[in-house]
């Protein structure tokens, strides 16, 4: 849910979620979660967009960090990464922040519906249709070992 | 309990993650010449501030190229042609600098160039963009020193005038006068009767009179002595009474000062008034230099127009120095935010054109030839070390008919920027003269415009030389004032405009504009208007003179008059006291004459 909350806080099309995709894809992590993740962030970080503004214009005018940018703004395929723009650089540094509190709380989140609700869900009519189709082989290919 | 021996990877996802890839890259196979296409557009569009229309885009991934079809930039200025359309143009990028996000174009070809073709439909105006804002600041300009030909529509009539009290100065300044004159009247008989003059002079009359009836043997040594010490200290009152005579005369004299000055102001204001009268029956103004920029400035100033509009697009993308840049970022679903650009010495700049060229010969109904260079344009004049240059030339039988070089220079702190325009031999465009019902149809002539621009400060000029100018007149017009600029006109066998504006982008310092129609309109509109004028000043004069006169005639006579009657008070009790003061002198002196040694006078 952190990785896919990186989807949804930061903007979608930018070369830094090509990296955050494929560790979704290749770390043994949960894709549903992911999705999850980038759903529950994607209008969080619409609204958050004037603060990632704000974070990311005042990185970027830190004259001691300069040189940082200098040198990432001239490097080649880094200087792809778009970080020179206020809100996919905010927007980053805000998701970095995040990590950690987004993976406690939404790992609390999970084994709290372990507890509750999950054995009803697993047992209705709706989720044995959707297990029993062609899209849970697909999933199952990306569903933590 | 068995310790978690998840793996950390998932290598079976590697093939999802193959096709997923696959399938952006199929993707962008499909859209990426469209989505190019559309975002040089709006980039373009926005960087121009006028409409940019791209035909096609396509993206030549193996040679690092890319060719952009159908081109056309609508004219800033005028929406219903296009400044260029170029059918082709073909783009070789350096691969290596791509890696950076920058574009580093060596070498740009051009396929067929035309210039101010007719659009299908108007371009739509960009809000906001650099030509509206151009456009704000030349109107600006327009309003402060383009003014409308003012003399034109008041030459032949001379509107009605009625005055009345209150809209007069000078009648202000009469009754002030008055109300002045009045006060210092009252202010010098408070202070002739705060004096006591009256009762000194009577007391010095009897004492007087005393005196001289005293017989000093019946009176005695004392008797006498105490009659001699009444007179000497009458005598010191009159004596005191001269000296504060003499301060009240000073301040009476300061006072009718104030008068005489008072008397000046009304004629002033009378002489104000006239002017005024006369501006309200709109009298003509026909100063040279306001002949000029009347009928010619607003022409001048839509070709100066053109020359602020490039100058400040090209002080605005080609910024001098090396600090960061803030650029709005790319426009997506969410928040644009803004891009700081980061150069670097002995690095590439963002954007950089190398070099472009273009020669193309016209059909053999054209029978031109163009000819296009563009050298060192770039984000980051400074990392490219080397003037921008822009040079464009279309030769017509082996004759430049119009030409084009640009020098910009933001390779140090202070941009420097020259610009020369030439448009020879060709059909220049109509103009209308403002004011009149007048357009002028220069025909086959030359037109140049040169421009420099050093920081913020900027000096144009602009000329205008049509040996052959005909004038289109609106016949519906009864105006004199516009028979006799036909008149001028049609005499003139050319026209010759010669146009300057100096000053900086926010504000415009010097305006002139000069052409040989301004000193033969002139001579001739004042021999015109000549006699109508004299009749028009007159007849202000005369309604001011019949409003006012009672009341100027009042106050100055009665100042006048205050002023006499100050003055004479003041010499008449003069004369007063000194007469009483030496006629008891001189009693006394009579009287003690005998026994001036017993009682010490």
């Amino acid at each position: 849910m952190t990785l896919g909350a990186a989807l949804g806080l930061t903007p979608l099309l930018s070369p830094h979620n090509l990296v955050v995709v494929s560790a979704i894809a290749l770390l043994n992590v949960s894709v549903g979660g992911a999705v999850i993740g980038m759903l529950l962030f994607t209008p969080v970080g619409f609204l958050l967009d004037p603060v990632f503004d704000y974070v990311g214009a005042t990185l970027l005018g830190l004259p001691w960090l300069r040189g940082l940018w200098t040198a990432v703004y001239n490097t080649p395929i880094l200087a792809l990464s778009n970080f020179n723009n206020t809100i996919v650089l905010g927007s980053v540094v805000c998701w970095a922040i995040l990590a950690f509190p987004i993976y406690v709380a939404s790992r609390a989140g999970v084994v709290r519906y372990r507890s509750t609700v999950g054995a009803k869900v697993r047992n209705s009519r709706y989720y044995k249709a959707i297990a029993a189709s062609r899209l849970m082989t697909v999933y199952r290919l990306l569903r933590p070992e | 309990m068995m310790p978690d021996r998840r793996p950390w990877f998932r290598w079976k996802a590697l093939a999802p993650l193959a096709l997923f890839f696959a399938f952006v890259a199929v993707l962008w196979g499909l859209f990426a010449d469209s989505v190019l296409r559309r975002s040089l557009q709006e980039a373009a569009t926005q960087v121009l501030g006028t409409q940019v229309d791209i035909g096609w885009v396509h993206i030549h991934e193996r040679r690092a190229g890319v060719e952009i079809g159908e081109l056309a930039v609508a004219d800033p200025f005028d929406p219903t042609r296009n400044l260029i359309e170029i059918d082709r143009i073909r783009l070789v990028l350096d691969p290596r600098p791509l890696l950076e996000k920058k574009i580093v174009i060596t070498d740009l070809a051009f396929e067929r160039i035309e210039l101010f073709a007719a659009r299908e439909k108007p371009a739509t105006p960009v809000e906001g963009g650099l030509a509206a804002r151009t456009s704000t600041m030349v109107d600006q300009w327009r309003d402060r020193f383009g003014e409308p030909f003012l003399g034109m529509s008041a030459v032949d009539s001379i509107r009605t005038l009625v005055l009345d009290p209150s809209q007069l100065a000078s009648v202000a300044a009469a009754e002030r006068l008055m109300r002045q004159t009045d006060s210092l009247g009252v202010l010098a008989a408070d202070g002739l009767a705060a004096l006591g003059l009256d009762s000194l002079v009577a007391e010095g009359v009897a004492l007087a009179e005393r005196v001289a009836r005293a017989d000093p043997g019946r009176l005695g040594l004392s008797g006498t002595r105490a009659l001699v010490g009444d007179a000497r200290s009458v005598v010191n009152r009159l004596e005191a009474a001269e000296e504060a005579l003499a301060r009240a005369e000073t301040a009476a004299m300061v006072g009718v000062r104030m008068l005489t000055d008072g008397i000046e102001d009304v004629e002033r204001a009378r002489t104000a008034d006239y002017r005024r009268a006369e501006s309200m029956l709109g009298l003509p103004d026909l100063d040279l230099p306001s002949v000029g920029g009347a009928l010619f400035g607003q022409v001048s100033l839509s070709y100066v127009q053109r020359a602020v509009y490039w100058a400040e697009l090209a002080r605005r993308y080609l910024p001098p120095g090396l600090r960061p840049r803030v650029v709005p970022g790319p426009k997506r679903l969410r928040a644009a935010g803004t891009d700081v650009r980061f150069p670097k010495e002995d690095h590439v700049p963002s954007f950089h054109l190398v070099r472009g060229e273009a020669s193309e010969v016209g059909g053999d109904t054209a029978g031109f030839r163009h000819r296009l260079t563009v050298t060192n344009i770039s984000s980051e004049p400074a990392l490219v070390g080397e003037p921008a240059i822009v040079a464009f030339s279309r030769l017509t039988a082996g004759t430049e008919t119009l030409g084009l070089d640009a020098v910009m220079d933001h390779t140090g702190l202070t941009a420097r920027d020259s610009l020369d325009f030439r448009w020879v031999g060709v059909a220049l465009p109509a103009f209308a003269l403002p004011g009149t019902p007048i357009t002028a149809q220069p025909g086959a002539g030359r037109v140049r415009l040169a421009a420099s621009v050093a920081g913020d400060r900027f000096f144009a000029s602009w000329t205008l030389e049509a040996p052959e100018v005909t004038w289109l007149v609106d016949s519906a017009s009864a105006n004199p004032a516009a028979a006799v600029l036909r008149r001028v006109l049609s005499g003139l066998t050319g026209l010759h405009i010669v146009a300057e504006v100096a000053g900086s982008f926010d504000a415009i310092d010097e305006f002139s504009v000069r052409s040989n129609v301004d000193d033969a309109l002139a001579r001739q509109m004042k021999a015109l208007a000549g006699e109508l004028l004299a009749t028009g000043q007159e007849r202000a004069r005369a309604e001011v003179d019949r409003v006012s006169r009672p009341y100027l005639e009042s106050a100055t006579s009665r100042a006048a008059d205050e002023s006499v009657t100050i003055r004479q008070a003041v010499r008449e009790w003069q004369a007063r006291l000194a007469e009483v003061r030496s006629r008891l002198e001189e009693e006394v002196r009579k009287k003690t004459g005998v026994l001036g040694g017993l009682i010490g006078m």
